[in-house]
């Protein structure tokens, strides 16, 4: 059994456990304890927890996440991260790709923590359906599943571009680990709550009310770039001469 | 007016000089050396006339009191004027230049003449008489010149075309050489005269009624009712007191003084800036007769007759002056013993003789001194016309050893040769007795103003006598070496002896004979008879000076006559017993072994003076040129900046270039560079942890008042998870808690307040601990509308 | 510090979603094959869509879940036009290796 094959059959067990898990996290988990901050002013904001099917905003009271949630966040986390350092580390193309459909199903994980059910379906479905399986196809067609070894050169371009990554992350993390979280409210926008957060008719309100125009516009780049496909990838056939055509249709 | 015509004295030979360099190399001979001789001629006949006319009648003018001097004055235009320093382009002809006119433009003419003889075979005959009618003109320049910048013109020019006239053929390179050694040891005297005058213009330009624009001038001209009128510059006499009590004794004119001094050691080849002139033999004959003998090399003794006034304020520097004229005359005499070159020989005692000028302008006998110069002029030029004709009898060689018997041969060369001998040893009654005893008189007595010279006279005389003797016994081995005993040449040789053309001897006659009459013109202080050059230079030099010369009379001055002459005739005698046969036996042998062979050896090398500077100037000064070259140029402008910009610019080249290779994936690295380049510029969080905000709308005074000053505190510790379950504890100075992350807090004055803040908690910190930060803030005191408050 | 682990804040899913990005990052400027590349870009993609998710959460506002539907179908798009551009260079010079396409250099 190769490590391709060990990590496709993973990432399939994972994500047929993982929507249940994370619904059965959310319904049955209550929160353990309530801490409140004493005298006025900001608070850190916490993570709040929902249960299914209830109309509520988000309320200012602080709530400890279960250790359930937490135990199954660090799971899905640590499935995007391994994924991600699977894709970039594999020399076999398919390995990667099959390290990559982890990342997505763990990454619709997340999504769901976040309630965004219905991205999260669209992201399996488009993401781990469609596009990985286009690169599957690709990888075929180019029939070279192993890449070329670690090149010699431009190692000092390579250490550079890694110390300013790494830099970039250390940044980047500061800044968003330290995001102040307000008061949650009604967002800047208008929408009418017609269901849960994160719900596909929420979604579709949203889309179809405020962003009908970018909804279209994606529509016609879906075209520009299925036409565009077809038209770089298409291989290049001689025009056939006249006499060609007319040499085979005499020769017959 | 008359004195119109003076500008023309240098002007014509300088016109001569234009028209032979531009124009002469194509045409003939002939007009080439007509108007050479020519415009030199009509200079001769102007001097002279200037000379008969204008100036005597000034000369008698003030000699009964009509007029101010007896100069003639001619401005030409200003040549400069910056500041407070105004030179004019000017002419002062009196009786001093009078004479230099004179004898420069005589003896300048019969040389002409007798160079289109000599130079009658050259290929470059037009620039020849081009660069002696241009010396000319510069000598005339300095000799003419109302003020120094004016003489230092001429004094360069004369430099310029010794050079020139020293290498002229400089197709052989140690003629060119001697040129350049000239040239630059001129250059180094004059450095030294540059900085004299420097002196004296900084020293004298603030004085009254002299300085300023005039500081430099010799005659001062000054328009009253119209007329001119001239009082001497520098030179005047009033001025003595001044100098004396303003530059502080004296002392500008010591320095001054041995700075021009040293710029005249240089022209006119006294120790040290000697080496020059016997390497200056390598010009044409007329060349060195000219300038190497009655001209050029007289311009420092003019100088230092000019300058008498300046001179007349140190003793110091006028015993160095004599000093050094002194030991230069005996020096070279020694150095003339040895020598076997015919123009070497009368190198040395040109060098010689300039010494006893010196000499007598330095003890004050200005009049001993020039009139020295003067008949020194006349046959010492007819000896080097003469030594030109021997070397042209000879084919060109003047080794002395080589010749000998040449009386027959060349009989109006031999005479006029003995003629000046004769004068030249200080024998009655030809003028070198007469000018050459002047000297001795008045360096025998020589006591100055106020400094007691002690026996320096007596020494001076000493060391002159010796060198006279001196002077007669080489001359004389000269001329036995020469015109007596057997011929030594080769046959060939001596198939081409031949007497020199008219246009050669005819000068040598004419010099021999002005030699033999020149003796009336200084005649010694006996029984009334008059001494016309005395008399006739008084109004041009300091009587102060000259009063310091000696004038003995009486049996000293019998004495001094005799023991003068009784030397010149041992000298001859002695000459005569060693070498009237040829060379001497006798000498021969004293030299070959022993300690004879060590002093001829020393004497024949000229003491080694060259060899001394080449090792202590001139080898430390190319090493010096060329470390510079090597390291200056070659190293630093070279290898480092040209060079090194070239490698520089190569070296960021290819850095640059390595950025760009084609490769997307580079220029992500770019992309990705930049923006955490960006990051890490910007800013990384709140400075202060915690901020504040005074509320301004509330009246917060200086002084205590209840309910002012409202403070706003906020701590700015993060957010999100990392302060969850943190808390917040405020302490002020007035032991004050308060708790929460924004407190109000009021302040009872303005002021600055230590104000302690303390979290404690949240995520990723440890529970336990406290973190406290503490910082000074300052309230403002507010005058607001409402007032309140002092001010 | 064992807080960190139990107690889930929208800090953790931003930083999740930051690590992503960089490791995206890196295989965008560290990998050779072309596939490779645009498997890390989408990557990035899907780490700016899980920022965009929190921040919705975070604001109770569900105008970021449309961006990130739109994100997803164009991110789409670009695949799709990024893999025929790959077929198409391979086609022609045999080879997926972006270090050796360098006709940008002049």
């Amino acid at each position: 059994m190769s490590v391709r094959s060990i990590a496709a059959v993973l990432a399939l067990l994972l994500a047929l456990v993982a929507g249940p898990a994370v619904a059965v996290a959310q319904t049955a988990g209550a929160p353990a304890k309530t801490r409140v901050n004493a005298a006025a002013g900001n608070t850190a904001g916490n993570q709040v927890r929902h249960k299914a099917g209830q109309t509520k905003k988000a309320d200012k009271k602080t709530e400890k996440t279960s250790k359930v949630m937490a135990l199954v966040f660090c799971l899905f986390a640590l499935m995007c991260v391994g994924g991600s350092l699977f894709v970039i580390t594999r020399r076999n193309l398919i390995a990667a790709v099959m390290g990559m459909v982890g990342t997505f199903f763990a990454i619709a994980a997340i999504y769901i923590m976040l309630y965004a059910h219905f991205l999260a379906a669209i992201q399996v479905l488009v993401y781990a359906g469609a596009i990985m399986v286009l690169f599957v196809f690709v990888i075929m067609i180019l029939n070279r599943p192993v890449d070329e070894p670690w090149s010699k050169q431009g190692v000092w371009g390579k250490g550079l571009a890694i110390a300013a990554t790494a830099y970039l992350l250390y940044r980047l993390g500061d800044v968003l680990w330290s995001v102040k979280v307000e008061v949650a409210g009604p967002g800047p926008g208008k929408y009418i709550d017609h269901g849960d957060f994160g719900s596909t008719a929420h979604v579709g309100q949203v889309l179809f009310q405020d962003y009908i125009f970018p909804f279209e516009a994606v529509s016609i780049v879906l075209l520009v770039a299925v036409v565009g496909a077809i038209a770089v990838a298409r291989p290049n056939k001689k025009r056939e001469t006249l006499d060609n055509v007319a040499g085979e249709g005499g020769a017959e | 007016m008359k004195s119109d015509l003076i500008y023309l004295i240098p002007m014509l030979p300088l016109l001569g000089a234009a028209f032979n360099l531009i124009l002469g190399p194509k045409l003939s001979r002939r007009v080439v050396h007509f108007v050479a001789v020519g415009s030199v001629a009509a200079a001769f006949f102007v001097a002279l006339y200037l000379f008969v006319g204008p100036l005597w009648d000034q000369y008698q003018a003030h000699k009964h009191g009509k007029a101010h001097t007896a100069a003639l004055y001619q401005h030409v235009y200003t040549w400069i004027e910056v500041g407070s320093l105004k030179l004019d382009l000017a002419f002062a002809l009196d009786t001093l230049s009078g004479v230099m006119i004179m004898v420069v433009t005589f003896v300048g003419m019969l040389i002409h003449i007798y160079s289109t003889g000599y130079m009658a075979h050259d290929k470059r005959y037009a620039a020849y008489f081009g660069y002696l009618n241009l010396f000319t003109g510069a000598m005339l320049i300095l000799v003419l010149a109302n003020n120094l910048p004016v003489m230092f013109i001429g004094w360069e020019g004369v430099g310029l075309c010794s050079y020139l006239l020293i290498g002229f053929w400089f197709e052989k390179e140690e003629f060119a050489y001697a040129g350049r050694k000239a040239f630059i040891i001129n250059r180094v005297g004059d450095f030294a005269f540059l900085l004299g005058m420097f002196l004296i213009w900084m020293s004298m330009s603030g004085v009254e009624g002299i300085g300023g624009a005039h500081a430099l001038d010799f005659y001062k001209a000054a328009t009253e009712n119209g007329t001119w009128t001239l009082s001497h510059g520098i030179t005047d006499s009033h001025l003595q007191p001044w100098l004396w009590n303003t530059v502080g004794d004296g002392r500008m004119a010591l320095i001054g003084g041995i700075l021009l001094f040293i710029g005249a050691t240089g022209k006119s080849a006294q120790i040290p800036l000697y080496i020059w002139l016997p390497d200056a033999m390598a010009g044409p004959t007329p060349v060195s007769a000219l300038i190497h003998a009655a001209t050029m090399v007289t311009a420092g003794v003019y100088m230092v007759a000019r300058m008498s006034f300046m001179y007349a304020n140190s003793t110091g520097a006028m015993a160095v002056v004599a000093g050094v004229g002194a030991i230069t005359a005996l020096f070279a005499a020694i150095m003339a013993f040895a020598q076997t070159d015919l123009k070497k020989v009368l190198a040395y005692s040109t060098i010689s003789q300039l010494g006893f000028m010196f000499t007598a302008v330095g003890v004050g006998a200005y009049s001993a001194g020039i009139f020295h110069l003067v008949t020194h002029a006349f046959f010492k030029a007819g000896l080097f016309l003469a030594a030109g004709s021997i070397i042209h009898a000879m084919s060109g060689s003047g080794d002395i050893t080589k010749m000998g018997g040449l009386r027959a041969k060349l009989p109006r060369t031999h005479i006029s040769f003995l003629i000046y001998c004769v004068a030249i040893s200080g024998i009655f009654p030809l003028s070198g007795f007469f000018s050459k005893d002047e000297i001795l008189a008045g360096a025998f007595g020589a006591h100055a103003q106020d400094w007691s010279w002690g026996l320096y006279g007596e020494f001076l005389w000493l060391v002159l006598t010796l060198a006279a003797l001196g002077t007669a016994f080489y001359m004389f081995r000269l001329y036995f070496l020469v015109f007596g005993g057997e011929c030594r040449a080769d046959d060939e040789t001596k198939a081409h002896i031949h007497e020199s053309p008219a246009s050669m001897t005819v000068p040598l006659l004419i010099l021999a004979g002005f030699t033999c009459v020149l003796g009336g013109l200084g005649l010694p202080h006996i029984g009334g008879l008059p001494n016309l050059m005395h008399s006739w230079l008084e109004p041009s030099v300091s009587a102060t000076a000259s009063a310091w010369a000696g004038h003995p009379h009486g049996v000293t001055l019998y004495a001094l006559m005799g023991s003068a002459l009784v030397f010149g005739l041992a000298g001859i005698g002695l000459a005569y017993a060693l070498y009237s046969k040829g060379p001497s036996e006798a000498v021969a042998r004293w030299t070959s072994g022993g300690i004879g062979a060590k002093v001829h050896k020393v004497v024949y090398n000229k003491f080694y003076v060259d060899e001394f500077y080449e090792l202590v100037i001139l080898r430390p000064f190319r090493w010096i040129a060329r470390s510079t070259w090597e390291f200056v140029d070659k190293f630093v402008i070279d290898t480092v900046f040209v060079t090194g910009t070239a490698v520089v610019v190569d070296v960021a080249g290819r850095i640059a270039r390595w950025v760009q290779n084609g490769q997307v994936q580079r220029y992500m690295v770019g992309i990705v560079v930049g923006a955490a380049l960006i990051f890490g510029f910007s800013s990384r969080g709140p400075a202060d942890k915690f901020g504040y905000t005074q509320d301004m709308s509330v009246a917060c005074g200086a002084t205590p008042a209840p309910g002012a000053c409202m403070v706003t505190l906020r701590a700015d510790v993060g957010a999100g998870p990392s302060v969850q379950g943190a808390h917040v504890v405020w302490r002020f100075s007035d032991k004050l808690v308060m708790r929460g992350f924004e407190v109000k807090k009021t302040f009872s004055k303005a002021g600055k307040y230590k104000v302690v803040m303390e979290v404690q908690g949240g995520a990723l910190q440890d529970a336990k601990k406290t973190r406290s930060y503490s910082r000074t803030i300052e309230l403002k005191t507010t005058m607001g509308k409402a007032g309140g408050g002092a001010k | 510090m064992s807080n960190v682990f139990f107690n889930i804040t929208y800090g953790h899913f931003l930083v999740l979603a930051a690590v992503m990005f960089c490791i995206g990052v890196i295989g965008v400027l560290l990998r050779r094959n072309a596939l490779i590349v645009l498997m890390s870009i989408e990557l990035q993609l899907n780490a700016a869509n899980i920022t965009v998710l929190t921040f919705a959460r975070m604001h109770n506002d569900m105008h970021g879940h449309a961006l990130a539907f739109i994100v997803i179908a164009v991110a789409a798009a670009e695949a799709a036009v990024g893999l025929a551009i790959v077929v198409a260079v391979f086609r022609s010079r045999h080879h997926a290796d972006i270090d050796r396409l360098t006709s940008l250099k002049h």
